[in-house]
């Protein structure tokens, strides 16, 4: 029973496709990894521009309505609000809240990281990472093995190293469609402990001088019956470059609990990752191209953005405000 | 309306193509050697074994299968080969394109001299079997590129021009089974030999005659596993055979029933939906045929009459561009068709999106006059929009094609907006621009006639308005 690939708190639905006046009122709440609220954080809302709305109350809550951030006119054309979350201290996060005609949208759950602070690499953790760390001028992804609590057999070793060979496929045929003559691309599985803190996901990262980050983890659930098996996936990129920040995406998916090995676990996360590894390629070498003002490069770096877009379809509008994002930094930068 | 405008008026697909030789099909090993095989054939893809990261076993067979597919899809194309790129005993080809994917397959292509690489690769789980197709064309191989030039008698201005540039497709995977791919008719091409088990060193059980149609079961690496009268099994070498299509669709036909291909027709019968193929035979002078199970019958129907559903939807993409190539635009048209309709294919925008612009631009060049053209043809690039509609490539082929099929500027320019709407530097879409801009201002030439709202003064304003807005040859400074 596949759920479908769905972005994590990407819930917000609401009303309108053509012609549909009534504007959606945006609500939800920002916790931190704890459960705790969290209060003052900014949101700031996204069509074709960006619009403040209120910080969170001391419960964590949010809540806004888009017609008094927006016109008709730019609702009516948007395939949805990208909504970022941020507060000095923790990791911004940005969801696309899609709109969808005569439905009520769901209240979004935000759930925000700290930015320093808990993710200091201990001796113990610079000796295991040592023999991973990626030579320069390589573009390494790596896979921390998901957990998946429950789960007898098979073997969960075996899975993530299969996971792992189609995984690296699905994203680097992406990254070769998209990209020409880039760096080559690879994703190594690295046999550490899962790190729940993204945090240190991406302490981790910038130890292996890595381009993204894949983690995830998986729980059996009873389904009407059905065991089910959620699995909970990150994608990190781990290069940041204004204006796009510390990019993290998320993923859900069910897969029954039987097909714990299914081919169905990387089908349905390939397509996304492999647009995420485009960007965080984007993300990387642009800010290598603005260090060094490098305006051939964010040529290049602006074409295979385009073409990311150009590949991306209905559904894929988180990764597209994203790379748009980008691109217009490059734009901005190669207008100087 | 030709008469009237002065002008005949027709897409032109520029992709380049070396004269034509006959038809050829070698077996290639890649046993250390870099002979290119098939020297005589100009237009040639490759296939490899498939990658296998679970050990499934079916890496090997799913290769052959593609192969030998694809020799039947392109069967009566003289000048088309298919090369089967195999690694010597048990050492992996597929070890390479491990490493680097699309670029080795197109390292091995080059080496062939082949225009474009099938690759793939194959996981297992229970009874079902997950396939994942890749297509590497190589980028600078005989002219492979698409572009899609608007051309006329009176000649029309340079730069009416968009194309498709992307060359490496990952497409969908597909979910089948062992049996959905590997049960089926097979024919064999002359006498073959049946053997005890999937090796030629093994025990010869029989031979059967050339045309005989067996019943595969399975497949063991090259080798098909067949059932033998009194139920026993044996193995036959894929080269032994032709692989017909599993199941052919046919669409509110109606035929004859025919016990033989020459045969008188008897009675009437209806095909709607999809029939299982359980022969396979050419005939001189009327083409390829197969045999059909409808209902409790069996028939034999020419095979231009139905549509062959062959067991990957690539297959279906690389046979069109095939077709392509040799102009043959109504059997191009079939083919991309025959891949748009698979259910998979829908998973795959960018695929999708170039399939869909290769069915409009086989329906454009199929007739000879654009005003003999279906109009349905301007609905593919309309529906390539919906599956890319971030792609400036996707609403430039559509202004490109409204142009020719709508005489009309006003829908082409709504398109050329929205393609540098998307990318202010989008050079194609500015150059298509520019190249309006001018053609009209000048109040003659054949554009000016062609175009029914070309003197609306509205228009005029339009282009005026984009050419400041995305000036074509100061494109340069832009991003």
């Amino acid at each position: 029973v596949r759920k479908g690939l769905a972005i994590v708190a990407l819930a917000a639905a609401a009303a309108f496709a053509a012609g549909v006046s009534a504007a959606p009122l945006i609500s939800g709440t920002v916790t931190a990894r704890n459960g705790a609220p969290i209060a003052g954080v900014q949101v700031q809302v996204e069509i074709s521009s960006t619009k403040t709305a209120p910080p969170t109350d001391d419960h964590g809550a949010f809540q806004f309505d888009a017609g008094a951030l927006f016109s008709s006119s730019e609702l009516r054309d948007a395939p949805g609000l990208l909504v970022t979350f941020s507060k000095p201290g923790l990791q911004a996060v940005r969801r696309m809240v899609h709109l969808t005609a005569g439905q009520a949208p769901a209240p979004v759950a935000i759930t925000l990281d700290a930015s320093s602070g808990s993710a200091a690499l201990t001796p113990a953790d610079r000796q295991a990472l040592e023999q991973y760390v990626a030579a320069p001028g390589t573009a390494p992804l790596y896979l921390v093995p998901y957990t998946l609590d429950g789960v007898v057999s098979p073997d969960p070793k075996s899975v993530n190293e299969l996971l792992r060979a189609n995984l690296e496929r699905v994203i680097v045929t992406h990254v070769q469609a998209a990209v020409a003559g880039g760096p080559p691309v690879s994703l190594k599985l690295l046999p550490v402990q899962q790190a729940s803190d993204i945090d240190r996901l991406r302490v981790y990262g910038s130890y292996l001088n890595a381009l993204a980050m894949i983690t995830g983890h998986g729980a059996i659930a009873s389904d009407g019956g059905a065991n089910i098996l959620g699995v909970s996936s990150t994608f990190l990129v781990v290069p940041q470059a204004d204006p796009l920040g510390a990019a993290v995406l998320y993923v859900d998916d069910d897969v029954p609990a039987d097909r714990v090995a299914s081919p169905r676990l990387y089908q349905v996360l390939s397509k996304l990752w492999g647009r995420s590894a485009v960007l965080a390629m984007g993300v990387s070498e642009f800010g290598k191209a603005k260090v060094a003002h490098d305006k051939v490069a964010m040529k290049r770096i602006r074409g295979y953005l385009q073409a990311e877009r150009g590949g991306a379809g209905p559904g894929d509008e988180l990764l597209v405000a994203q790379l748009n994002t980008l691109i217009e930094g490059v734009d901005q930068e190669l207008a100087r | 309306m030709t008469a009237r405008i002065g002008c005949v008026l027709a897409l032109v697909l520029v992709w380049p193509l070396a004269p034509a030789h006959a038809g050829e099909i070698v077996r290639f090993d890649a046993t250390g050697r870099t002979d290119v095989v098939l020297t005589n054939v100009p237009v040639k893809a490759l296939v490899t074994e498939f990658l296998d990261p679970g050990d499934t076993g079916l890496g090997k067979s799913v290769g052959y299968l593609a192969w030998r597919e694809i020799l039947t899809a392109i069967s009566d194309q003289a000048g088309a080969g298919v090369i089967l790129a195999r690694a010597p005993g048990e050492q992996r080809l597929t070890d390479l394109l491990q490493q680097s994917y699309h670029d080795a397959a197109v390292s091995i292509a080059r080496e062939q001299s082949a225009s474009m690489a099938l690759w793939g690769a194959v996981n297992a789980e229970g009874d079902d079997v997950y396939v994942s197709t890749y297509l590497s064309i190589l980028p600078d191989a005989a002219g492979m590129h698409l572009n899609v030039t608007l051309a006329g008698e009176p000649p029309l201005p340079a730069g009416l021009e968009a194309g498709i540039e992307r060359t490496n497709f990952n497409f969908p995977p597909v979910v089948t089974t062992r049996a959905a791919l590997f049960e089926r008719a097979v024919v064999t091409r002359g006498g073959a030999t049946l053997r005890t088990a999937a090796d030629a060193a093994s025990p010869a059980l029989e031979t059967v005659a050339k045309g005989t149609a067996l019943n595969a079961v399975d497949m063991d690496k090259g080798w098909f596993k067949v059932r033998r009268a009194g139920g026993k099994f044996a193995y036959v070498d894929n080269s032994a055979v032709d692989v017909p299509p599993r199941t052919v669709d046919a669409t509110h036909l109606t035929i004859g029933v025919a016990s033989y291909p020459t045969a008188m027709p008897g009675p009437s019968i209806s095909l709607d939906g999809s029939y299982k193929v359980l022969d396979m035979r050419y005939i001189e002078g009327k083409g390829l045929w197969y045999e059909l199970a409808v209902n409790s019958t069996r028939t034999w129907v020419s095979a231009s009459r139905v549509r062959p559903r062959f067991s990957l939807p690539i297959v279906h993409f690389v046979a069109g561009l095939y077709r392509y190539q040799f102009k043959r635009y109504d059997d191009a048209q079939r083919e991309f068709t025959q891949y748009t309709s698979a259910p998979e294919s829908a998973e795959d925008n960018a695929s999708l999106a170039a399939a869909y612009q290769l069915t409009g631009a086989s329906m454009l060049l199929a007739k000879e006059m654009v005003f003999q053209v279906n109009p349905a043809a301007l609905d593919q690039f309309s529906r390539a929009i919906e599956a890319t509609p971030y792609d400036p490539t996707a609403y430039s082929l559509r202004a490109l094609s409204a142009l020719a099929l709508k005489r009309q500027a006003g829908a082409a320019l709504t398109d050329l907006e929205q393609a540098l709407r998307l990318d202010p530097g989008n050079l194609v879409a500015a150059r298509i621009t520019g190249t309006l801009d001018k053609a009209l201002k000048s109040n003659t030439g054949t554009l000016q006639r062609m175009l029914d709202d070309s003197r609306e003064p509205a228009l005029r304003t339009r282009l005026d308005d984009l050419v400041r807005r995305y000036p074509s040859d100061a494109s340069a400074a832009r991003p």
